[in-house]
C-alpha cells in the first residue's frame, strides 16, 4: 500500500514537471501589456525615423502641407520622386504623399494626360488596384502608344495576375520602344514563366553585358529578374550571384532582399537569410522572412519577430487592408502552423495576384491542409502558363499522387 | 516629354513592381469612452511619430532619430495639430476638446504620440457625430482606426476620407448584447475544438472508477463519482481561466505552435495515464497542470475574435463562462452514461482502455503534425 502510495507521488510529481516545462517556454515569452508609457528621460529614444523618410522628408515642400500644386509639371515631378521612394523602401506613406502631389489631377479624367494616368496607376497598383490601374494605362495607351513605361507597368499588372500571355504581348510592345536591357528583362521575366527559362536566361544574361544607358535601378532590376528565373530552375550559385551583383547596385531594395532571402530559407541557410534580412525589418516581407529564418534557425528572438509580425497583420486587419494576403497565408503556414487557415488566405490571395510565389503558397498550404483539391485553380495555373519551375511542378506532383479518386 | 524624363520616369518604373511587399500603411488608433449619462468624452489617440514628423515637425536636431525630449517639447504643437482635426457632435452640439498629457507607446510598426484628451459636449447626448480629418490632406491613404466604448460595449470603425464622419447611436449600446456573443463563442469553442472534449473525456473516464491493489473496481455510489469529476473539472477551469485571463491580458505569450503541440501533449498524457495508470488519486493535479497549456489555446481564440481591448473584463469573462458552460454540457453527457456504464465488464477494456487509447492516438498524431508541418 505503502509502495503505492510512493509510485502515485512519484507519478504525480513527475506529471507536474512536464507540466512546469511546458510553461518554460511561457515565461520566457513573457511580453508586457503594451501600455502608454512616460519614458523616464528625456534623451530616451523613441522612434529612429526610417530611410523612407528621410528621403521624403528631404523632399518636403509645399505639397506636403496641403497646399495645391501650381501646374501638373511640377505636380508630377514632386509625385515622380515620391514614387521612387515609396518603391525602393516599399513605403506605403511616399504613395500617399504622391497622390497629394498630383492635387486635383488625382480625379481628373476629361484632360488627363498619358503622363498623369500613369503616375496614377502606379499609384493604384502599389495598392493592388490592379483593375483600375490597368483602365488607367489602357486609356494612357490609346492616346500614345509609344510610352514604354506604360507597356512596362502594363506587363507587370499582367504579369502579377498571372495572365501571361497578355504581359508577353506588352512586353513585345516594350520591346520595340525601349532600351534593349529593359525590353530583354519584361521579355525574360514573362517567358520565363510560360516555359522558356533557360532562353530567358540566356537572353537576360547577354544583355546584361551590353553597355546601357539606363541607371542602376534598372540593371537591380534585371539581375533581381534574372536571379528569380535561377531560382525557379533550381540554380541556386548562379541565382545567388545575380541576387549579390543586384544588391550590390541597390542594397536598399526590399523586393530583391526578400527574394534572396527566400532562396537562403529555401536551400536551408538560415543563419545567412538572416544577413541578408539584417535588422531593417520595417517592411512586412523583410520581418516575415526573418521571423521564418529565427524559428528555424531556433534564435532567442524568434518568438518575439512572429508575435510582431501578428501584431502587423492584426493591425492590417483592423483597417481593412487586403494587400497582405500572400504574406498572412506565409505567416499561418510557416511560423503559426495554421494549415486550413493558411489555405483560406492563400485562397483568396490566388484570386487577386497569380505569381510563382502565390502558387507556391497556395499548394503549399493545400498540401499541408490535406485538401489537395483547394489548390485547384493553382495547379490549373502552371498546366495554363507551362512554367518550369522546379518547385512548383514538384508540388503539383506530390498533390497529384495525394489526391484521392 | 523628352528623351531624357522618359527614360528617367522609366528608371522608376523599374516596377516590375506590383511588388507590393509593403510597409505597414500609416493608421492612427482613436480610443474613446462615452457615458450615455455623462457630457464628457474622455479617449487617446495613438499617432504615428513618422506621421508627426512629416505633417508637425518633431526632429529638432535633424538626426533622424525623435526622443521623447523632442516630443515634450512639441507637445502643444501636436495636439493643436490633431485636435484641429477631429470634430465631435453630441445631438448635433460641437463638443469642446481639451489637450491633456502626451504620453509614447509602440505599436508593431515603430514609436506613437499618445495624446491624452476630453471632450466636454453641452449635455449627454444620444447621438455622437465623429468628424476625422487627421493627415488625410498630407496622406489620403491614412486610416483612423476608431475604437468607441460605451458603457463597456466596444463599437470599431475605420475612417477614411471616404468615411471621414461616422454617427454613433449612444443610447442603443447594449454590453450585455457583447456579453452574450462572448459566451456562444465560448460554448462553440468547446464544441468544435475536440482537443479540449477529448483532454475533458480522458480525464472524466476514470473518475466512475476506484485504484486499489493495482486494479480498477467501480466506484459504489453517485457521490463518490461527483467528487471525482467536480474535483478534476474544477481545477482544470481554474488552470485555463488563470493563463487565459493572463494571456488575454497580454500578460504572458506563448508561440501558437507551442501551444497546439501542448495541448496535443496534455491529451496524449491524460489518455495514456488511463492506459497505463500513474496518476490515480489526484487526478486533479493532472487537470490543472496541462490546464494551465489549455488556457492559452482559449486565449488565442478569443484574440483571434478581436478582443475590445476597453471591454477586456467583459468579453473576458463572457467567453470564459462560455467555455465552462460548454465543458459543462460535456460533463452531463458523459457522466451520467459512463456511471450507468461503469460495472458492465466491457468498461474498463474497451471505454477506459480501448477509448483512451483512441484519443492517444488521435492526440499523438496532432503532437506530430504540429511539429512536423511545413
Amino acid at each position: 500500500m505503502s509502495s503505492e502510495v510512493h509510485s502515485t507521488s512519484n507519478g504525480a510529481a513527475a506529471l507536474i514537471a512536464a507540466a512546469l516545462i511546458a510553461a518554460v517556454p511561457l515565461l520566457m515569452g513573457t511580453t508586457a501589456l503594451a501600455a502608454p508609457f512616460r519614458p523616464a528621460s528625456d534623451d530616451v529614444v523613441l522612434e529612429h525615423l526610417p530611410p523612407a523618410l528621410l528621403a521624403v522628408r528631404s523632399l518636403r515642400g509645399a505639397v506636403d502641407r496641403g497646399a495645391a500644386p501650381v501646374d501638373l509639371d511640377h505636380a508630377l515631378a514632386s509625385a515622380r520622386r515620391y514614387v521612387g521612394v515609396g518603391r525602393t523602401y516599399a513605403d506605403p506613406r511616399a504613395f500617399g504623399y504622391a497622390q497629394t502631389a498630383l492635387g486635383p489631377w488625382w480625379h481628373e479624367q476629361a484632360r488627363a494626360t498619358p503622363e498623369l494616368r500613369l503616375m496614377r496607376a502606379r499609384i493604384l497598383q502599389f495598392r493592388h488596384q490592379f483593375p483600375q490601374a490597368l483602365a488607367e494605362l489602357k486609356a494612357a495607351l490609346d492616346a500614345d502608344a509609344f510610352q514604354a513605361d506604360a507597356w512596362l507597368q502594363f506587363a507587370s499588372i499582367e504579369q502579377v495576375q498571372g495572365n501571361i500571355d497578355a504581359a508577353r504581348a506588352g512586353c513585345l510592345k516594350l520591346m520595340t520602344i525601349a532600351d534593349p536591357l529593359v525590353g530583354a528583362t519584361c521579355a525574360a521575366a514573362t517567358g520565363s514563366l510560360a516555359g522558356r527559362s533557360d532562353q530567358a536566361d540566356q537572353l537576360l544574361t547577354r544583355a546584361l553585358v551590353q553597355p546601357t544607358a539606363v541607371d542602376s535601378g534598372v540593371r537591380a532590376w534585371a539581375w533581381t529578374t534574372l536571379a528569380e528565373i535561377r531560382a525557379r530552375r533550381g540554380g541556386i550559385a548562379d541565382a545567388e550571384s545575380a541576387f549579390r551583383e543586384a544588391l550590390s547596385l541597390e542594397p536598399d531594395d526590399v523586393y530583391a532582399r526578400a527574394a534572396y532571402a527566400d532562396l537562403l530559407l529555401d536551400a536551408g541557410r538560415n543563419a545567412d537569410a538572416r544577413r541578408v534580412l539584417g535588422d531593417a525589418t520595417q517592411a512586412d516581407a523583410l520581418l516575415l522572412r526573418a521571423a521564418i529564418a529565427a524559428q528555424r534557425n531556433h534564435d532567442g528572438d524568434a518568438a518575439q519577430l512572429a508575435t510582431n509580425l501578428a501584431e502587423r497583420f492584426a493591425e492590417a486587419r483592423a483597417r481593412g487592408d487586403e494587400t497582405h494576403l500572400r504574406e498572412q497565408a506565409r505567416y499561418a503556414l510557416d511560423i503559426a502552423r495554421d494549415a486550413p487557415a493558411a489555405l483560406a488566405l492563400a485562397q483568396r490571395n490566388f484570386n487577386v495576384q497569380r505569381e510563382p510565389a502565390d502558387a507556391r503558397i497556395l499548394l503549399e498550404a493545400a498540401l499541408a491542409a490535406r485538401q489537395p483539391e483547394g489548390a485547384k485553380p493553382a495547379v490549373d495555373w502552371i498546366a495554363t502558363t507551362g512554367i518550369d519551375a522546379v518547385r512548383l511542378l514538384a508540388l503539383a506532383g506530390t498533390l497529384a499522387q495525394g489526391r484521392p479518386q | 516629354m523628352s528623351r531624357g524624363l522618359r527614360w528617367f520616369a522609366l528608371a522608376l518604373a523599374a516596377i516590375f513592381a506590383a511588388r507590393v511587399e509593403a510597409h505597414k500603411p500609416s493608421d492612427s488608433y482613436l480610443t474613446m469612452n462615452a457615458q450615455a449619462s455623462s457630457a464628457d468624452i474622455s479617449g487617446h489617440w495613438d499617432i504615428a511619430l513618422r506621421d508627426l514628423e512629416v505633417a508637425v515637425g518633431l526632429d529638432a536636431n535633424g538626426d533622424g532619430a525623435i526622443t521623447w525630449g523632442e516630443l515634450r517639447q512639441h507637445a502643444s504643437d501636436v495636439f493643436a495639430y490633431a485636435l484641429q482635426r477631429l470634430d465631435l457632435r453630441a445631438d448635433g452640439a460641437a463638443c469642446a476638446i481639451a489637450a491633456g498629457d502626451v504620453l509614447s507607446d509602440a505599436h508593431s510598426d515603430g514609436g506613437y504620440a499618445v495624446l491624452n484628451f476630453t471632450a466636454h459636449c453641452p449635455a449627454p447626448s444620444r447621438q455622437l457625430e465623429i468628424g476625422y480629418r487627421l493627415l488625410f490632406d498630407i496622406d489620403p491613404s491614412h486610416r483612423g482606426l476608431l475604437n468607441l466604448s460605451v458603457g463597456g460595449a466596444v463599437r470599431s470603425a475605420v475612417l477614411s476620407p471616404d468615411n471621414a464622419v461616422q454617427t454613433f447611436d449612444l443610447a442603443r449600446a447594449s454590453p450585455w448584447r457583447q456579453f452574450f456573443q462572448f459566451v456562444a463563442d465560448g460554448v462553440h469553442h468547446i464544441w468544435i475544438g475536440y482537443d479540449h472534449m477529448l483532454f475533458l473525456i480522458s480525464l472524466l473516464l476514470p473518475a466512475v472508477l476506484v485504484r486499489r491493489d493495482g486494479h480498477w473496481i467501480a466506484v459504489g455510489t453517485l457521490r463518490g463519482a461527483l467528487i471525482n469529476v467536480i474535483a478534476v473539472v474544477t481545477a482544470f477551469t481554474l488552470a485555463h481561466s488563470i493563463t487565459l485571463t493572463l494571456a488575454a491580458l497580454g500578460m504572458v505569450g506563448l508561440p501558437s505552435r507551442l501551444v497546439e503541440s501542448g495541448i496535443a501533449l496534455s491529451v496524449l498524457l491524460a489518455a495514456l495515464n488511463n492506459v497505463w495508470p500513474q496518476v490515480t488519486r489526484r487526478a486533479w493535479l493532472l487537470a490543472f497542470g496541462f490546464g494551465l497549456v489549455h488556457g492559452f489555446g482559449f486565449a488565442s481564440v478569443l484574440n483571434d475574435l478581436g478582443l475590445p481591448r476597453d471591454a477586456l473584463a467583459i468579453s473576458l469573462a463572457g467567453f470564459n463562462i462560455g467555455v465552462e458552460l460548454g465543458q459543462l454540457s460535456v460533463v452531463l453527457l458523459v457522466v451520467p452514461l459512463i456511471f450507468l456504464l461503469r460495472d458492465r465488464r466491457f468498461y474498463r477494456p474497451a471505454v477506459l482502455v480501448g477509448g483512451s487509447s483512441l484519443i492517444a492516438a488521435v492526440a499523438a498524431t496532432w503532437f506530430v503534425l504540429g511539429f512536423g508541418l511545413g
